[in-house]
């Protein structure tokens, strides 16, 4: 009796390991490995995948033999891959006719998706993209203005993997100077299906470099361009509207809290100078109120939105300054208040204006502070947006000074 | 051997008996000698010169045997006599039958014979040539006494009472396997130790029908719980240090002549993990080495599964700089991350098998040529990529860093199944393989009680002791399921 049940209480667990659907078994060596993707409207089909794919050029024979030399000059470890198809999953699979290795996107760093895909509509790949596992949701996702083509053939100078690179640069660019926020595949599922945020994507650029060799190290890349990441892509629902210029930039993260750092160079009419002051930190709320009872709801909601800054004084023009005291602090941090409040204010108008899509987070606010009213107005209120009051408020604190004062 | 041959007061008789039951052997000497002068009883001594010391059968026997003419007269002849009078050895017994006289006769004791008496007197004129107390190879330490347990059961217990000279020490000893008769000694000290465990260790010594016990592994096999499953439930050391420990904690130390290992028992899997100088180190510096045994144990368990799960199966993981360099070294190997994880472990445990019987004066010439070949000259040759030297050298190296021979022993052979269920199946596997593992342990008991406490069946006073090593000023308790009796270690600096 104990012995049947030893029996079967065996086959039972053996049979555990067939319960599985993990025999597909790829050494990591057989595998091409996409380290950043591109994708376009395409030349004779609606979608063009452009692959950059990793490819070790030089044997672990030659890094072994001749040290460390061997490891740091291997430039060319990739090679672009491009194809197309009637979808994105299709484009993906056509390469694979042409690849020796499986195509795995599970390393992607970035994807690159072209400004003319972006005016059709996005969301012709953006189900591709959420739908497929092996697309890991921290990828992230940029706009090329231009083609991602241009984009892919680009380099990033002292960097061997373009992809790698953007990340480091999205870094950069957003934890130093606040002029991006990251978007990656996960914020990217999020905001194409939410009525009351529209999203800003960092869009990327070629830099033409005119001189041949102008760009250091890589002679033959600089004739490509180099990259470089400014803008925000602006979308209206899935479709891109323009391009917010890195001076307004900055001013969005602040509207959605993500602010980290920045530097302003901010005029003192009072000291007569230019004073350089990095913000460390942004904080904002927004009060949401209903005015009136007009039924035009853009007249009936004003929003408060409050920003309280804190600066540190980087550095001061001294060839005109006047005279410093210890109450200067006081008359610097109003002198910024101001500054920072007609940035911000000409940020709103440009985003109300000229793109009319809330990337700033108005209709979130609303949502969480009127639910009611947002279940009214949820459907319109793109075209409620552009014209709703929207006041700003600015507090600032200017504290350390560094070592002089 | 086994007809009972009583001995008869014809001297002869008796020689001759003696001399048959041992098979006529050529390194027997019968001296004859005369107890009480030149017209008294004719006499014999009977022995194995190579088992007794000559000086003391000359000092203690011979010498007042042949001199004792002026203290016995002859009509006051009888064993006991001679014994008590003549006879200066300090351990002297009257045995009746040859059987007996001839195991005395092999266990190096001297037999006197005396005609006209019955029986005869067996005296213990024992060689006592033992290797000296040194410090123990198998289990190195950086603080702590550098002695450690020898040959002699005899010896060794000396050193356990030198240690704890209280009248609650106790040694049971039997002799055990038919043909060997050795001497098995349980240990324990009274009061301390679990009566459970105590009856539950002798019953299981009782049972043992063998015709040998010559080490204490053959002990540990045949009593321990869990036939079947490959790891050790009981502490074998020959660290007299580390038994005392264990004794003061509860619990019971099985010794057996002739080897310097002795078992202490019950085992925990945590225990296994502990060294005698976590009790003299800092205590913080005990606990972060208790903990590193902890991650070695993993280590040597499941990374090489892992490295290949991860190359064959589940490549996202890797971080992307470590993988492009891995592609780059595994770009012109043949086989798969399976197969030369396989390879790479096969021969570590070659080499490690060859250091072990290797004379120690080749050892080192030969582990040299080994790191070359199987370093160096592998990758060169295109059998196996740097990273899976690494792998491979983490892996042997953590192994070693488990202080238990005969886990870290189990921990290896394990390694193996694992690595092919995760070469085939992933991850899926290794988790497969380690659930597993798991499960046999926590079906394990020592002496009653659970392999994994105190994980399974959680106390936090007992965890304080077995995975921390809590400094000396809280260590309050024993380990709980270990010594119910009196569970507070007594003292005022630690109660």
């Amino acid at each position: 009796m104990r012995r049947t049940r030893k029996v079967i209480l065996g086959l039972c667990i053996v049979s555990i390991l067939f319960l599985t659907g993990c025999w597909d078994r790829h050494e990591i060596n057989s595998i091409a490995f996409v380290t950043r993707m591109g994708i376009d409207t395409g030349d004779t089909q609606p979608i063009k995948v452009i692959m950059e794919i990793y490819s070790p050029s030089g044997s672990s024979h030659q890094s072994q033999t001749s040290g460390d030399s061997a490891n740091g000059s291997s430039a060319t470890e990739y090679y672009i891959k491009t194809s197309e198809g009637a979808t994105l999953m299709e484009a993906i699979l056509n390469a694979m006719k042409e690849t020796s290795r499986r195509i795995n996107v599970t390393h992607t760093d970035a994807i690159i998706i072209g400004e003319d895909l972006c005016k059709e509509g996005i969301a012709r790949v953006s189900d591709g993209l959420r739908r497929f596992q092996e697309f890991n949701p921290k990828i992230d996702v940029l706009i090329a203005k231009g083609t991602a083509g241009e984009v892919m053939a680009s380099r990033i100078p002292s960097e061997t993997l373009t992809g790698r690179g953007i990340k480091r640069m999205m870094n950069n660019s957003g934890h130093l100077l606040s002029l991006i926020h990251t978007v990656t595949l996960k914020d990217f599922r999020f905001y194409s299906e939410i009525l009351d945020e529209n999203m800003a994507v960092p869009a990327v650029t070629v830099k033409k470099t005119n001189e041949n060799g102008a760009g250091g190290q890589g002679a033959a890349n600089s004739s490509k361009g180099i990259l470089s990441l400014e803008s925000l892509a602006v979308f209206r629902q899935d479709k891109l509207v323009g391009f917010l210029d890195s001076a307004y930039s900055k001013w969005v993260q602040a509207f959605h809290n993500k602010f980290q750092n920045t530097v302003l160079a901010v005029p003192s009419s009072t000291f007569d100078s230019t004073i350089t002051e990095r913000v460390v930190s942004v904080k904002r709320k927004f009060y949401v109120e209903q005015t009136t009872d007009a039924d035009d709801w853009s007249k009936r909601l004003k929003i408060r939105a409050v920003f309280y800054t804190r600066n540190n004084i980087l550095e001061i023009d001294k060839t005109t300054s006047g005279k410093f005291n210890e109450n200067s602090a006081e008359i610097l941090g109003r002198e910024a208040e101001n500054y920072i409040k007609s940035e911000i204010e000409e940020t709103v108008k440009r985003v109300q204006n000229e793109y009319q899509s809330d990337i700033l987070g108005i209709g979130k606010a609303v949502h969480k502070q009127l639910p009611n009213v947002w279940n009214e107005i949820a459907s319109q209120w793109d075209s409620i947006f552009p014209d709703v009051q929207i006041e700003v408020e600015v507090h600032t604190i200017v504290q350390r000074s560094g070592m002089l004062l | 051997m086994n007809d009972k041959i009583d001995l008869t007061n014809n001297i002869q008789n008796n020689i001759n008996k003696i001399r048959k039951g041992l098979g006529n052997p050529s390194d027997l000497i019968i001296r004859s000698l005369a107890v009480g002068g030149l017209d008294s009883a004719e006499a014999v001594v009977v022995y194995i010169p190579e088992l007794i010391d000559n000086v003391i059968l000359g000092a203690q026997v011979i010498v007042p045997l042949t001199n004792g003419f002026n203290k016995l007269k002859k009509p006051h002849y009888s064993f006991k006599n001679i014994k008590d009078v003549l006879v200066a050895a300090p351990n002297v017994t009257e045995v009746s039958d040859a059987e007996t006289a001839i195991k005395e006769i092999l266990t190096g004791k001297t037999v006197l014979l005396v005609d006209g008496l019955n029986g005869a007197l067996s005296i213990s004129t024992k060689r006592q040539q033992w290797r000296d107390i040194n410090d123990p190879e198998s289990a190195m330490v950086t603080q702590g006494p550098r002695e450690g347990f020898v040959e002699s059961i005899a010896t060794n217990m000396a050193l356990i009472r030198k240690k704890v000279p209280s009248p609650d020490v106790r040694f049971d000893i039997k002799k055990l396997g038919r043909r060997t008769q050795t001497d098995v000694a349980v240990c324990y000290i009274e009061g301390i130790v679990r009566k459970e465990l105590l009856n539950e260790v002798q019953k299981r010594l009782k049972k043992i029908d063998i015709d040998a016990i010559l080490e204490t592994g053959y002990v540990a096999e045949l009593i321990r719980d869990g036939k079947y499953i490959p790891f050790p439930d009981s502490n074998i050391t020959e660290r007299p240090d580390l038994a005392v420990q264990k004794l003061l904690e509860g619990y019971a130390v099985i010794m057996v002549d002739g080897t310097p290992f002795v078992m202490i028992v019950p085992a925990r899997l945590a225990e296994l993990l502990h060294s005698a100088d976590d009790y003299y180190l800092n205590y913080y510096q005990a606990t972060s080495s208790r903990v590193i045994r902890w991650v070695a144990l993993f280590i040597s368990l499941l990374l090489p599964s892992f490295y290949v799960a991860v190359i064959s199966f589940n490549q996202e993981i890797i971080p992307d700089e470590l993988m492009y360099h891995i592609i780059r070294d595994r770009e012109v190997i043949a086989f798969p991350a399976l197969l030369e994880a396989f390879f790479m472990e096969s021969a570590f445990e070659i080499l490690r098998e060859a250091g072990l019987r290797m004379p120690k004066s080749i050892g080192q010439t030969i582990s040299i040529v080994g790191v070359l070949v199987v370093g160096e000259a592998a990758v060169r040759a295109g059998i196996v990529s740097p990273s899976m030297i690494v792998v491979v050298g983490l892996t042997a190296l953590s192994s070693f860093a488990i202080p238990n021979v005969g886990l870290a022993n189990s921990i290896r052979l394990l390694r193996f199944p694992i690595m092919f269920l995760s070469g085939m199946l992933g991850f899926y596997g290794l988790m497969f393989g380690f659930i597993i593992v798991l499960n046999l342990l926590l079906t394990l008991k020592s002496y009653g009680i659970p392999y994994l406490s105190p994980f399974v069946s959680i106390s936090p006073k007992d965890l304080k002791t077995v995975i921390w090593r809590t400094p000396w000023w809280s260590f309050i308790y024993k380990p709980t399921p270990v010594a119910a009796d009196k569970k507070r270690r007594g003292g005022k600096s630690n109660a």
